[in-house]
């Protein structure tokens, strides 16, 4: 009997091994899988091979497809909470929805408080209170795809929780992933959190008309964008001011539907 | 915190095997961890015993091979590793690369018995 596990394997051999949950340690290169071999009899075994994000994706890939043969565009917002996302959609409604049919879904852990900014700009507001989560999933847009059936809708707006890691990792479908990082933020943030920046083909950095007041350094911040995603469009704006930069958004956004 | 929608996620993803395979229980799992996957090592370890819990894989050793950020350059061909969080090609400087390895959590295999 085994003295580790109490098991009766290996009473035939004078040597014997089994795996009680320590780690071993091997001589391996550092993105090499190395082939664990069961020294007891009674452990196999079995390949898997799949992306924990599998199920989210292809949720996400099916709001994909709904979108784009209704002829909606979409964008994902993210950004650190704080950044400025609200303000600037409440621009962006006022600025746009006349012209151009639009709805948001807008996401936080509880309260429904940025819907209710956003409502009453003539945009279909539908907020989600993720409660636990810290992101948006591609359920909770699968979800909501129902009160999307509008066939007059040309954009869809999607206001991430206010998170700059976990809202990168999950797929929703969008078209386009828009990062948001405002002047009163660390010039690094991209390098900081590169897997959103990375991922965002488009940077807006907001707060603009707070620049005379900080020593924030724009050109080392848009260095480090281009860093972590060297072809990115970055849009400097003042949503307050709505400034050159925000008209150059809100045409950025008109150009999607084109 | 979504290391704990992903526990769930590789738990909803590990179930069709136990019945499958007949697992009494997990031993180990190795799984892969890309430097740009935004998962977090010892968050997922929390979240994954939680997640675990009461099922074949409790107590089930989680073993990580953490997988750098590849790039493949449009300009050149070549595969390089640049330095995280950087995206250029290694060999010829160019910026317009894809990434070929990196960006993913993945489930490799499991030991079981």
């Amino acid at each position: 009997m085994c003295k580790d596990c109490g098991c009766e394997e290996g009473n035939a051999a004078a040597f014997h091994h089994h795996h009680h949950g320590h780690a071993h340690t091997h001589d391996h290169d550092h993105d090499h899988i190395h082939e664990h071999h069961s020294h007891a009899s009674d452990t196999r075994r079995i390949e898997i091979e799949t992306r924990v994000m599998a199920d989210n994706d292809a949720i996400a890939a099916h709001n994909r497809s709904w979108l784009q043969a209704h002829n909606i565009a979409s964008v994902n917002l993210i950004s650190a909470p704080g950044s400025g996302k609200t303000m600037l959609l409440e621009a962006t409604l006022d600025a746009l929805s006349a012209e151009v049919p639009l709805a948001v879904v807008t996401g936080d852990q509880q309260t429904d408080n940025d819907a209710r900014r956003l409502q009453g700009r003539g945009a279909n507001v539908i907020p989600v209170e993720t409660q636990s989560s810290c992101h948006l999933s591609a359920q909770h847009i699968a979800d909501r795809l129902p009160q999307l059936h509008d066939h007059k809708l040309r954009l869809l707006i999607i206001e991430n929780v206010g998170n700059l890691v976990c809202p990168a990792a999950f797929d929703l479908g969008e078209d386009t992933k828009i990062a948001l990082v405002s002047v009163t933020e660390g010039e690094d943030k991209p390098i900081k959190y590169p897997g959103l920046f990375h991922d965002a083909p488009v940077t807006i950095v907001t707060k603009a008309d707070l620049l005379p007041h900080l020593d924030f350094d724009l050109e080392q911040l848009k260095t480090n964008i281009r860093t972590v995603r060297p072809d990115a469009r970055i849009i400097v704006l003042s949503a307050k001011d709505q400034d050159s930069g925000f008209a150059e958004w809100v045409n950025y956004l008109k150009g999607l539907t084109g | 915190m979504h290391e704990m929608s992903l526990a769930v996620a590789m738990m909803d993803q590990l179930q069709p095997y136990f019945e499958s395979e007949s697992v009494q229980q997990v031993v180990q799992i190795d799984v892969e961890l890309g430097a740009l996957s935004c998962v977090e090592k010892d968050a997922f370890d929390w979240a994954f015993a939680a997640a675990a819990e009461g099922t074949p894989a409790a107590g089930a050793e989680l073993r990580y091979a953490e997988v750098p950020v590849s790039v493949q350059c449009v300009e050149c061909g070549l595969i390089s590793q640049p330095p995280f969080p950087a995206m250029v090609c290694m060999g010829c400087h160019a910026t317009d690369v894809t990434i070929t390895a990196g960006k993913d959590f993945k489930i490799r295999s499991m030991e079981v018995r």
